[in-house]
């Protein structure tokens, strides 16, 4: 039995306000990828899809949706994957858990726009913390050049995301396991299961809210990832670290070209629509079902 | 457990209806009160202080005003854009904010959002006492809309005085000095690099871009080359800047990308990179961090017959909340104490020349001085306003690949594309009426 | 036996990871207490020969207002996003209500939306509500860029409680406000909890809002500021990263107090369950 009183949506209002808004912006922005405004001033003339096809023929464009691909992949899943595993850590660890815990939340206190050059100190190949740190153990560092290197840059950069949004994973998965019966593990234990069997057979598949929004929280993260592309290293070399977001703003705010930008970032709604679909089919199944 | 999570909802809650209600009034009350709003991006040491002495002159003649500075720090002023066009273009314009001039300024004045004041300018006889490079890139159809209020000096090659006599190299002053000080430095000492460099900010891989064309070509050919005026495709002139560039590559500390402008401007202290091409702002952060100028430094002009840089200015928003005060704050922009107070500060020298060179304390900015009020002047490519915005920030781009891969060919087939792409020929055709 | 072997063992793990993660915590800390010029050696690794902790007396000193502000505009800001959030969330997961999936959808699909670009009309809107330069204005705009978000975790946590729970409830008589307030909101507090912490990331950590729609100091938040504490063409990382790790000590401090929360959250679900 579920509640049906039309009061109810008096819970709903608040935020679907909140969306509206939102929505009016989008529709702003998707009227404004549609005209020809370039230049600071906004006019309001009607350029039909003409920014779209200038921006596919972009090489850049492309590059850039590439970027975003790479970071959805080695960004989501191996800080997804830490996260849990820390928790189910830290779940057997019993009080010091609560101290360990604030050394994986802490990144996520910390500024963005200090994280990012926090991580380029530590990157520096002549007198960075790493290089330092392996020379002193003995390690021919020449060769590593970390994020002044063209070709492993953009990994360099996801790593630091991954720093800093690990803790964001373990506290949602700290809760999706509290909230599993103990029994469960521990009827496995008795059976002799090992860590990792009771890990992904047991307690993975009964966790799988907190897997979708670890999934689909980092994937908006990605989505929306700027301040560090910005600071560590502006997107360079060439375009070789950019992302969609921060040319979004470097097409509108550098270049004054604001309708180029804003169909970038409709571009940018379409790709997390599309991403948000299998999502919301899960949601359904599961609504269906209860 | 459970009365203590209900106490402090109800305590948010309560917090949150607070900060409406006072939040809300607070505007009201702020409207009867005179205020000045300036946005700038001065915000720490010596340019702080330096805003502050105009600040100090300005509040000694409206001492009921109250100034709202909106510093906005960040991506050497690329962030203040973005908060500007916000505030521009929903009708909230600040009373002044800092600025550039040539395409850095036009775009404002395009867009309608900057108020002439010319009347300003005859009054205080302004033109006259400034170098023409000035009035050229101020002055549009006949109308100015800013006032300058310092200069920056660029083509500065800062050295490592050490180094550079060890290897037995003279400070260079052309282009051909500084490749062979280049080479005659690697094969002296392996293990310091010739030339220092940060590209984390990618602008300044255009201010070698500009070196090489302004030693190649000389100035003429540095402003046709900026504003679209040569074909960059077949220019042999061109192609010479851009094979100098390349030239100059394997010379350049290589971890260039991890460095912001100051941490590369520190590898001339540490002694790990022996010269740096840089503007004179980081003269202030040299003394900062206890270097001795003529000790453990100096700086030679490159070339040395042309003074390159470019001002600050404060223009005057249309639609201006009050607007009297803006042009208060303009007029102790143009005179000799404002100006000469705020640069002794600010590490600048004043765009006006009737203040005497032996104000400063170092050689350095007497020298920029002299040089601003006798030799021929330009402006910088990007933060000058030479070239458009949207050029220029291909043009970064393009640079900091060029940087990794010293592809001259693509580079130029690159760069004339852009300015194909963003009609810089006659973006820039202000210039040449 | 074999439990003991297998707590030692993450113990270990877990220290090695977490100095791997103090790391840049380090040069940080390293950083905020040296002098500009040993700054400028960049030796990150090396601990300072003087220590200059005057930065921190300085950055405190351009940031107090600021911490001031971002308390007064973060919190409220945050409990009203996990709040109208979490309540659109049990609407959304627990009312029979057709067009729940595809409501949800769109207010996912909206939390995508970065928004630099909207930037003109988010100040158009404020000014539009004569809000600009208010605290009310930064709150409410906040609520409304975050709101998605929280609405979207809180809702995938309700997903996972059992229906029972309601039916038994219902049969009592009880009304689905109380519902919420008295027994769904103490089961979920890992939940509302997690989307509590993003979202108060998410806000304490903006500065371009932040600085578009504020005139001066007095209504300015802290991120703007540390920003500032650098200068734009004078570089004094050791002042920034003073200012950097008392700027973190809040959210540190918010994290500490709501993992309390987060524990005792947990006893009561057992105890209900």
């Amino acid at each position: 039995m579920k509640y049906n009183k039309a009061y109810g949506f008096i819970f709903l209002t608040p935020v679907v306000l909140a969306v509206g808004i939102i929505y009016m912006m989008i529709f702003w922005n998707l009227v404004a990828s549609l005209t020809q405004w370039q230049g600071m001033k906004a006019t309001w003339q009607f350029a039909g899809l003409q920014n779209y096809f200038d921006l596919i023929s972009l090489r850049r464009f492309w590059v850039n949706v590439k970027n975003n691909f790479l970071w959805l992949f080695f960004f989501i899943i191996p800080t997804t994957l830490l996260g849990f595993i820390l928790a189910y850590l830290f779940t057997n660890l019993g009080r010091i858990e609560k101290v360990f815990r604030q050394f994986f939340l802490y990144p996520m206190a910390l500024a963005f726009i200090v994280t990012g050059t926090l991580w380029s100190w530590m990157y520096d190949p002549s007198s960075g913390l790493i290089n330092s740190l392996l020379r002193a153990v003995g390690f021919d560092t020449t060769r590593l050049g970390w994020i002044a290197n063209p070709n492993g840059a953009i990994f360099c950069m996801i790593f630091s995301a991954f720093w800093q949004y690990v803790g964001f994973s373990l506290v949602i998965y700290l809760g999706a396991i509290r909230g599993l019966s103990y029994s469960m593990i521990e009827a496995a234990n008795i059976d002799g299961a090992g860590h990792i069997r009771i890990l992904f057979q047991i307690i993975f598949p009964n966790v799988g809210h907190g897997t979708l929004i670890c999934t689909t929280m980092l994937a908006i993260t990605t989505m929306k990832v700027f301040d560090l592309v910005w600071i560590m290293t502006g997107g360079g070399p060439g375009i070789k670290t950019e992302v969609l977001p921060y040319m979004m703003y470097r097409i509108t705010y550098s270049q004054h070209n604001i309708g180029m930008g804003a169909s970038t970032s409709i571009v940018i709604l379409i790709l997390a629509a599309a991403m948000v679909i299998p999502y919301s089919l899960w949601a359904l199944k599961k609504w269906v079902r209860e | 457990m459970k009365r203590f999570l209900m106490i402090s909802i109800i305590l948010m809650m309560l917090l949150a209806g607070v900060t409406l209600v006072f939040g809300g009034g607070a505007k009201e009350a702020e409207k009867e009160a005179k205020e000045f709003i300036i946005f700038h991006y001065w915000t720490a040491g010596g340019e702080k202080e330096a805003i502050d002495e105009l600040f100090k002159i300005f509040k000694a003649n409206h001492p009921d005003v109250e100034i709202l500075e909106n510093p906005v720090a960040g991506g050497g002023g690329a962030l203040m854009l973005a908060v500007l066009m916000g505030n521009l273009e929903s009708g909230n314009p600040p009373d002044t904010f800092q600025d550039h001039q040539g395409n850095q300024q036009k775009a404002f004045i395009d867009a309608g959002y900057l108020e002439s004041v010319n009347d300003l300018w005859e009054k205080t006889n302004f033109e006259a006492r400034i170098n023409p490079v000035w009035v050229k890139t101020l002055k549009f159809d006949g109308k100015v809309y800013s006032v300058p209020i310092n200069a920056h000096r660029t083509n500065w090659l800062w050295h490592n005085i050490e180094i550079l006599k060890d290897a037995g190299v003279r400070p260079p002053e052309s282009y051909d000095e500084l490749l062979a000080a280049c080479k005659k430095i690697k094969a002296a000492k392996p293990d310091i690099w010739p030339l220092a460099l940060g590209t984390r900010e990618k602008v300044w891989s255009t201010y070698l871009y500009d070196m090489c064309l302004l030693t190649t070509g000389g100035a003429d050919f540095y402003e046709k080359a900026n504003t679209g005026r040569i074909n960059f495709k077949t220019d042999p002139t061109f192609r010479k800047a851009m094979d100098r560039y390349a030239a100059l590559i394997p010379y350049i500390y290589p971890f260039h990308a991890t460095k912001s402008w100051d941490e590369a401007g520190a590898l001339i202290k540490t002694g790990e990179a022996a010269m740096y091409w840089m503007g004179d702002w980081i003269l202030g952060y040299y003394l900062a961090i206890g270097m001795e100028p003529e000790k453990d430094f100096s700086v030679s002009a490159m070339p040395k017959d042309i003074w390159m840089g470019h001002a600050d200015t404060f223009p005057l928003a249309k639609g201006a909340p009050h607007p009297q005060l803006a042009k208060d704050w303009l007029e102790i922009c143009t005179t000799t104490e404002g100006a000469k107070n705020f640069n002794l500060k600010k590490g600048s020298v004043t765009i006006i020349n009737d203040v005497p060179p032996s104000v400063y304390p170092d050689p350095y900015r007497q020298r920029s001085a002299k040089d601003l009020a006798s030799l021929r002047a330009v402006i910088d490519g990007y933060h000058g306003g030479m070239m458009t915005p949207a050029f220029g920030d291909d043009l970064m781009d393009i640079l900091t690949q060029f940087l990794t891969d010293s592809d001259v060919d693509s580079a130029i087939k690159e760069i004339a594309a852009s300015a194909e792409r963003n009609k810089l020929k006659e973006a820039c055709s202000w210039f040449w009426k | 036996m074999k439990d003991t072997r297998f707590k030692i063992s993450s113990i270990a793990i877990l220290v090695i990871l977490a100095a791997l993660w103090l790391m840049p915590v380090y040069a940080m800390l390293n950083t905020s207490i040296k002098t500009q010029e040993e700054v400028a050696n960049q030796e990150y690794l090396r601990f300072p020969r003087k220590f200059a902790i005057q930065n921190y007396l300085k950055a405190f000193k351009a940031l107090k207002t600021g911490l001031i502000n971002s308390a007064v505009i973060t919190i409220p800001a945050t409990f009203l996003c996990v709040f109208l959030g979490s309540m659109a969330g049990y609407f959304l997961t627990m009312f029979e209500f057709k067009p729940s999936q595809l409501i949800f959808f769109w207010i996912v699909v909206a939390s995508f939306l970065p928004y630099q670009i909207v930037l003109i009309p988010i100040t158009q809107l404020i000014s539009s509500l004569r809000l600009l330069n208010t605290y009310a204005g930064l709150i409410l705009i906040y609520v409304i860029l975050n709101i998605p978000i929280s609405t979207l975790i809180t809702a995938t946590f309700f997903m996972k409680m059992p229906v029972a729970l309601q039916e038994a409830a219902a049969l009592d008589g009880c009304k689905p406000f109380t519902f919420y307030i008295k027994i769904l909101v103490p089961v979920s507090i890992p939940g509302l909890i997690s989307a509590a912490i993003l979202v108060f990331v998410q806000i304490y950590n903006e500065f371009l809002l932040a600085i578009s729609l504020t005139r001066g100091p007095k209504i300015k938040p802290v991120m703007p500021i540390l920003a500032e504490l650098k200068g734009s063409q004078i570089a004094q990382w050791n002042i920034q990263m003073a200012g950097a790790v008392i700027v973190s000590l809040f959210p540190l401090a918010i994290f500490i107090f709501l993992s309390e929360y987060f524990i005792s959250g947990m006893m009561a679900g057992y105890g209900k369950e």
